[in-house]
């Protein structure tokens, strides 16, 4: 009956003996293949053999090039990394390995040279602080509530730093508001917190000169009449004697917090 | 130019105080109907007139503003965290933009 329902005849009798040429030893294998395999698709399969052979043919003279050719474009790719690679390769001991390796990715890289007056009118420039480890703030006087906190935040924290650690750190205040806060303003203002914090205050160039290589920013805001107040990033700046910023540390840190992150940057540099 | 007084450490101590008395005001009179207007949108009962004066008087009122704005950005989160249903302010998420000609 199978025989009969199979359009390919001749070709599944031919299928049917090798079957049962190669299955020999087991009978139950042979009788399922004839009741469950449908026979269209042995047919099919017989195609699929037969053209597969055909294929092969054709395609050995295809293989012929495409596998030179792979390898010609793999080994040529290959040279290529391998050079390209030592050409960016940088030799242990070279000048630029030793330079790196120096420079610390982690701290911003912000800071640079600036010129603005002490409140006695003393110049201060870049170079003339240089040797001290200091502490940078920029605010402004009128600040009504962050601006206060944030200095005494930072005498608390010199405090602690000098009392326990022994470790001197040099405070300055750098206002953001010249138009208001004149030499005199400053000093009465510092004064109350520590006699030790350096006011700075400049021409609005200078200021906007030293805002930009600190990365600080600044704005007058809510402006009613000659009053206002003044937006700015309320950060403290850690520079080391050689005037690199080394980190900054901003509102969230209290006292103490502050005292133990310049005391790890100051040992870490030491070190 | 003479050195502005009201921003050192005694002129910050009365402002601060005087802040403090008409905040805790407003907090006592919470259940009154506030109709005297401040300066952000804020309100507050009449019974807490007095303490307002005195906060004005003795804060820039650029300062006065600045506290006013915290106050209320205070509260509002303050309400967000309620668990009291009634009280609890406004959930306004994003609406998804439609495009009407």
């Amino acid at each position: 009956m199978l025989r009969l329902m199979c359009p390919k005849a001749s070709s599944m009798i031919f299928r049917s003996s090798i079957l049962r040429n190669r299955s020999v030893s087991s009978p139950s294998f042979q009788c399922r293949g004839y009741a469950k395999a449908p026979n269209y698709k042995d047919g099919r399969m017989i195609r699929n053999i037969l053209e597969e052979e055909e294929e092969s043919s054709t395609s050995q003279s295809w293989r012929n090039y495409i596998i030179p050719a792979a390898i010609v474009v793999l080994v040529g790719a290959g040279a290529f990394i391998h050079n390209n690679d030592e050409k960016r390769a940088i030799l242990k001991g070279s000048e630029r390995s030793t330079g790196i390796g120096k420079a610390d990715t982690n701290k911003p890289a912000i800071g640079g040279p600036f010129k603005l007056f002490d409140t006695k009118n003393h110049l201060v420039t870049d170079s003339s602080l240089q040797g001290n480890w200091i502490l940078l703030y920029f605010g402004y006087t009128s600040s009504p509530d962050v601006g206060p906190a944030e200095v005494a935040k930072m005498a608390k924290a010199i405090d602690i730093l000098e009392s326990q650690h022994s470790l001197k750190i040099k405070p300055v205040y750098i206002t953001v508001d010249p138009q208001r806060d004149s030499p005199d303003q400053l000093q009465a203002y510092l004064e109350e917190f520590d006699s030790r914090i350096i006011g700075l205050w400049g021409t609005s160039a200078a200021l906007r000169q030293i805002a930009q290589e600190y990365r600080v920013f600044f704005k007058k805001v809510d402006e009613e009449g000659q009053d206002y107040l003044v937006e700015c990033s309320q950060n403290m700046y850690l520079v080391d004697p050689n005037m690199d910023a080394l980190r900054c540390f901003g509102t969230e840190y209290d006292a103490s917090q502050l005292a133990d992150g310049i005391l790890h940057e100051v040992k870490k540099a030491t070190k | 130019m003479a050195v502005m007084d009201d921003v050192l450490a005694k002129g910050r101590e009365s402002c601060y105080k005087a802040r403090d008395t008409f905040y805790t005001c407003l907090e006592k009179e919470a259940d009154k109907k506030p109709t005297e207007v401040a300066t952000v949108g804020l309100l507050y009962p009449a019974e807490c007139k007095k303490s307002r004066d005195d906060f004005v008087n003795s804060c820039r009122p650029t300062w006065v503003k600045h506290f006013d704005r915290q106050y209320c950005a205070k509260n509002r989160v303050r309400r967000l965290l309620d668990n009291d249903e009634f009280r609890r302010g406004p959930i306004a998420l994003p609406q998804p933009y439609t495009f009407k000609p």
